[in-house]
Parts: C-alpha cells; sequence; structure tokens
C-alpha cells in the first residue's frame, strides 16, 4: 500500500515537472516541487525498476480518477429497482387480441377492425365530399335524405330513391358497400 | 279543496287580487301526450306533484329511500286531501295549535316556493298582514296540518316568486275570508301574466340580473352603484343551454311513468278494499 | 329553483353519460364550462352536418349524449317548441342545419327510441404532430368515430352473417351453393332452348 502511493506521488512529480518547465520560459529547471512524503520506508530498488513514468493520457487518468466527480452517496436498493423496473419501464401483456372475422386483421376486442374502417373511411370521405358540394350561403341546404349512384348502375327504382338527393361516383360499387334495396 | 265538478263560479264583491288572470295558451298535443292521457297518466306530472321526484342531485338518487318514502306518502294523502296547487296559487293551511285557544290555526297566503322531494317537501306562503309580509313555510307531510285548500288555482310567469319579499305588499295581500274559486274541470291553469312592481332598493337579491320574467323593469329601480358592478358580475347565462346538465337534474319520463302507475295501483288497491274513495292522483286540467 | 318553469321531462337517454362532465379546452377561450360549452358545439355541428365524423375518444363520448338530446328534443317536442327551437338555434349556428335536423335527421328516428347515434372506438393510433427542425413528433390517439344512424355512408360494422366456424359446416353450405349455382344454369337453359 506504501509502495502503491510512493509511486503515484513520484509519477505525479515526474509528470507535473515538463509541464512546469514550459510555463516558465527560462533554460534552467525549476526546483522540483517540495513534495515532502515519508519514502524511507521502502526499498530504493523497488523505485528504480518500477516504470514511473506514465505511457499514455488514459493511464494517467486512470490514476487520478480519485479526484473527479463521482457519486457521493451510494444509491439504494429501491431507487435502483425502481428505476430499473418501474411500472413504465415493464411492458404490460395484451390479452385482449382479436381477429377480424373479415379481413384476419388482430385489433383489441374493444375497438373495430382498423383494416376494415381504412376502407370504409376513404370511400364515406369521397361521398362526404360530394355530400358537401353546397352553398349554404345562396341558400342551398341538406334538406333531404342522400342516395349513393356508383359508376356503370342503373337507375334505382323511384320507390327506392323516394326523393332522395342522388349523389353519383365515379368508380364501381366495392362489393362489401351492399345496395340499397326495397326490402332494406 | 279542489272539486272538479262543475260548480257555480263565485262573483267576488272586491278585486282581492291585483293581478289579471288570463287563460294560457293552447298546448299542441303530441301523439305520444295523447296515448298517455288514455292510460290515465298527467303530463304535467312533475309540476302537481313535486314531493314524487327524484332529488335533482344525480348522486342522491336511491331507489329504496325513494321506495320507502312514497309508501309513507300515499299513506298519508289517503288521510289528508292534499290538493293541487301551484306556485302562485293561493292556498289556505288550517293547522292545529295546541297554544292557541281554538286549537287550530289557517294561513291564507299565495305559494311563493316549492322545494325538495320526498317526505320533506315544503312550501311557502307569503301573505301581508298589517302591513307586515309574512311568510310560513309548511312541511307538506307535517302530521300536525289538518287540511290544505286551494283558493284560487293559478301559475305565475316563475316557478319561483321569492321576489315578492322585494314587491310592494299590494302584490302579496290576499284576504283570509277569500271565497275559493272554483276551476273548471278539464280546461289548461290558468297563467297569471302579471308582473310585479318592486319596492325601492336595498333588495335582498340582484333582481336586475337575474332571469324572473315575472318582475316589471327591474333595471331603472336598480341603484347605480350595482349598475357599474354589472361589467364585473360573472353572469353565467350560457349555463342554461347545457343540456347533459339539464338531464342530470331533471327527472325522466319513465320514473314518472313508474310513479304514476305506482300510485294508480295503490289507489285501486285501496278502493277495492272499501276503505276509503279517496282519489290520490288526479289533475284538474287533464279531467275527464 | 328555476326562474322558470320547467319543461316537461323527456324520456331517458339510451347512450353512457360520465359521472362528472370533462375539461374540455380549445385555444382562444382560457378553459372553463364556457370553453368546454363551445368545444361540444363544434363537435354536434360538425356531426349534424357531416353525420359521421372522427374525434379524440374522450370529446366523442362527452359530445354524444347531446346529439342525442338534441335529436330527442326535435322527435319528442317538434320545430314549433319554443325552448327546442331556442336549443337548436343555439347548438347548431348555422341555418341550414336546423333544416337539415328537422327535415331530414328527425323524421328518421321518428318512431324509434334511444339511441339515435353509434359510436366505434379505433385501436390506438400514432400520428404525426408536426416537424420541428427535421425532427418528427408523433403522438399516440384514441380515436372514436361518432355517426348519426341512418346515414348514406357504408356501414362501419357489416351486419353479422350468420356463419359457422366449423369445417362441416363451411364445406355444406359451399355444396348447397354449387347445388343451386347448377339448378339455376339448368333452369336457364331449359329456358332458353325453349
Amino acid at each position: 500500500m506504501n509502495e502503491a502511493r510512493a509511486r503515484f506521488f513520484l509519477n505525479l512529480r515526474q509528470s507535473i515537472d515538463p509541464l512546469l518547465r514550459v510555463l516558465s520560459n527560462k533554460s534552467a529547471p525549476p526546483p522540483s516541487l517540495g513534495l515532502a512524503f515519508d519514502i524511507s520506508g521502502m526499498p530504493p530498488a523497488t523505485l528504480k525498476s518500477s516504470a514511473l513514468t506514465y505511457g499514455s493520457v488514459g493511464e494517467m487518468i486512470k490514476d487520478f480518477s480519485i479526484v473527479f466527480g463521482v457519486p457521493k452517496y451510494r444509491t439504494s436498493k429501491p431507487k435502483k429497482v425502481t428505476r430499473k423496473f418501474s411500472f413504465t419501464r415493464l411492458l404490460q401483456p395484451i390479452d385482449n387480441l382479436v381477429t377480424c372475422p373479415a379481413c384476419s386483421n388482430i385489433h383489441p376486442s374493444d375497438t373495430i377492425c382498423d383494416a376494415c374502417y381504412s376502407k370504409v373511411h376513404k370511400l364515406t370521405s369521397e361521398i362526404k365530399k360530394k355530400m358537401m358540394e353546397y352553398n349554404p350561403y345562396v341558400g342551398e341546404k341538406q334538406d333531404r335524405e342522400v342516395y349513393v349512384k356508383f359508376k356503370g348502375e342503373s337507375e334505382a327504382p323511384a320507390a327506392v330513391v323516394k326523393g332522395k338527393r342522388v349523389i353519383e361516383l365515379e368508380k364501381d360499387r366495392p362489393t362489401w358497400f351492399k345496395k340499397l334495396t326495397l326490402k332494406e | 279543496m279542489f272539486r272538479p265538478a262543475a260548480r257555480e263560479v263565485v262573483k267576488l264583491p272586491t278585486r282581492y287580487f291585483s293581478c289579471k288572470s288570463e287563460p294560457t295558451r293552447a298546448v299542441t298535443a303530441t301523439k305520444k301526450a295523447s296515448r298517455e292521457e288514455i292510460a290515465g297518466l298527467i303530463p304535467a306530472f312533475p309540476e302537481i306533484y313535486p314531493d314524487f321526484l327524484q332529488s335533482p342531485v344525480w348522486n342522491r338518487r336511491n331507489a329504496l329511500k325513494e321506495e320507502l318514502e312514497r309508501q309513507d306518502m300515499l299513506e298519508r294523502r289517503m288521510n289528508i286531501d292534499i290538493p293541487e296547487f301551484y306556485v302562485g296559487s293561493i292556498v289556505a293551511v288550517t293547522s292545529s295549535d295546541k297554544n292557541l285557544g281554538s286549537k287550530e290555526h289557517r294561513f291564507v297566503g299565495i305559494c311563493i316556493r316549492r322545494e325538495k322531494e320526498g317526505l320533506l317537501h315544503q312550501f311557502t306562503l307569503r301573505n301581508t298582514i298589517e302591513n307586515i309580509g309574512v311568510e310560513v313555510l309548511y312541511d307538506l307531510y307535517n302530521p300536525t296540518i289538518k287540511k290544505i285548500e286551494t283558493l284560487k288555482l293559478e301559475k305565475r310567469l316563475d316557478s319561483d316568486l321569492s321576489y315578492l319579499v322585494d314587491a310592494l305588499p299590494e302584490y302579496s295581500t290576499f284576504d283570509f275570508h277569500m271565497e275559493p274559486q272554483a276551476h273548471p274541470a278539464g280546461t289548461p291553469i290558468p297563467v297569471n301574466e302579471c308582473k310585479v312592481k318592486l319596492k325601492n332598493p336595498p333588495w335582498t337579491r340582484r333582481w336586475e340580473i337575474s332571469s324572473y320574467r315575472g318582475i316589471d323593469d327591474t333595471w331603472t329601480q336598480a341603484t347605480p352603484w350595482y349598475k357599474r358592478k354589472l361589467h364585473k358580475t360573472l353572469v353565467n347565462d350560457y349555463e342554461k343551454y347545457d343540456l347533459i346538465a339539464n338531464y342530470r337534474t331533471s327527472s325522466t319520463k319513465e320514473q314518472e311513468v313508474f310513479v304514476q302507475t305506482q300510485m294508480q295501483k295503490f289507489e285501486k288497491e285501496r278502493h277495492a278494499a272499501g276503505l276509503t274513495r279517496r282519489r290520490i292522483l288526479k289533475s284538474a286540467a287533464s279531467y275527464k | 329553483m328555476s326562474a322558470h318553469r320547467v319543461a316537461a321531462s323527456l324520456p331517458r337517454i339510451g347512450v353512457t353519460i360520465g359521472h362528472t362532465p370533462q375539461k374540455l379546452k380549445t385555444g382562444g377561450i382560457e378553459p372553463s364550462r364556457r370553453a368546454r360549452l363551445e368545444v361540444l358545439r363544434r363537435i354536434v355541428t360538425r356531426t349534424v352536418r357531416e353525420e359521421r365524423v372522427e374525434l379524440k375518444w374522450n370529446r366523442a363520448v362527452e359530445a354524444r349524449p347531446y346529439v342525442e338530446r338534441l335529436i330527442q328534443l326535435g322527435v319528442e317536442r317538434g320545430p314549433l317548441d319554443e325552448y327546442t327551437a331556442e336549443m337548436m338555434e343555439w347548438w347548431l349556428p348555422e341555418k341550414d342545419l336546423i333544416t337539415k335536423m328537422h327535415e331530414v335527421i328527425v323524421p328518421r328516428f321518428q318512431n324509434r327510441d334511444s339511441p339515435f347515434t353509434s359510436l366505434f372506438r379505433l385501436p390506438p393510433q400514432r400520428l404525426q404532430q408536426f416537424i420541428q427542425n427535421k425532427r418528427e413528433v408523433w403522438k399516440r390517439y384514441d380515436i372514436g368515430v361518432l355517426e348519426i344512424d341512418g346515414n348514406p355512408f357504408p356501414a362501419i360494422q357489416a351486419a353479422h352473417q350468420e356463419q359457422s366456424d366449423s369445417i362441416l359446416d363451411v364445406l355444406l353450405a359451399d355444396a348447397l351453393r354449387n347445388h343451386q349455382i347448377t339448378l339455376q344454369e339448368k333452369l336457364e337453359a331449359s329456358t332458353e332452348s325453349k
């Protein structure tokens, strides 16, 4: 232990000396820092034989590490456990997944299938766009029900339309969108 | 007591009441309303029987408590005739008082408030006696009440007439010896559209910012101090548009139908037992 | 005690109503009960105009009873009622929507009980909010689809098809369908030959 300490301070002195030499522009080497340590208990042969200079900066930092910022107190166990495994870090299993009977998409059981809904959403937006083509500022109103007619469909019977406002879409009727019949 | 049978209207020698009565506007009956009338249900049930409604506070509605109280209320109504009256009607109450020589006391006044549900239902009568305004608060189901009579059956523009406190005394002056006026059965309850004039301020409340319809021009009478204060006053008149807040405090049709059928059943049972012929569920407007 | 006479009571609303009014915020108004009503009014107006809208789940839940009540007022009281007219005017600030309410939406529900609307929940979605200094900001959204029933759009949930998952049932149903098709073809061939 004693030996290690002696070597450390010797190393320190030898590292600081050239630095001081550079800093002071004098040609003669300055007097060494008066580090007074009791190294009498150490055999001089050991001191000479050991590596007294640092090979690299890394080595130096390794020895200096006690001088840098380090935790002052030990982190308690609950804190460590909380940091690693608190409820925000744990992944909850999702156990309410179901398969959509129409498209086999997997979704939570309390929701609708979003793959099916995206199709519906697209068509809804198209119909909505046509439905909204009226100008309320010139007295136009949505005062009738809406009947959607797709491309290539023949005129619907009057009993089905019943005075509804017919909206024509420039696309074929999707197979999943059932046609309005008399039975409803 | 209100008697639905046709009766000669007594012509009063003097004008007791300073406001003129006008028949209410005809109500357009919908299909559903007529269906209810066929079943013997009363469309104006919440107005005639505010004591049978549920609490306006949602989480205080307790079916068991209501049921138990309803049983007691029906029993009481079998023993005393509680007539139909509204806020704005003129009512006479005879209650027993052991400290009086006659052992009973009769008070006549205009009903200005009806509050609370169930057995705790209260109504307040107001009259002016020797130029002093007197308000008497009665518990409807108080067993010391001997008799309740409706002297004049009518409504006012508001369902709360607390502003009569600050009104001129002539608006709450009624004769104690007033003859009861019969209401022709089957006709709608008249709404007295009179607007009262308030006394000069100070008032008990800021009537100038209230939405009461039965007060005549409060703004001119209000003091300049309150007028200046108006822009600082937090007026939340948009609250009336909150449909669901309204729904939370009001009663539902289903509940009313349930209570009415229960009352009908109770009445029928008692009539079948031959103990009484008193009718509990009745309405002057929907009498046939 | 209210200043005015209570209006005749209406039936129950057949949808869930939260036990406490939610605080809904909007830009431009300080969060308050007024702001909450403003948010709800925008949603109700939009729902009546478009008949199917996608909203944040909590807003959809909160706005749904308001839409229900408004339709119920139209169904029970009709356009001539004073209270109904006042409410319609406030909740639907655009005049053409009041017309739509009374002429299109209310007649659909004349002989029907509540609920008049449907509410579907979509799986939680991650949507991009904005890009700031090449940094994409994503947020998780719970989305509900609120719609007024009887709208012209394709149904969100297809009608439940009566079919069994058992392989025997599937094969039998298929065989029957094939049999029917062959019968149909034979019938057509016979009518053509005649």
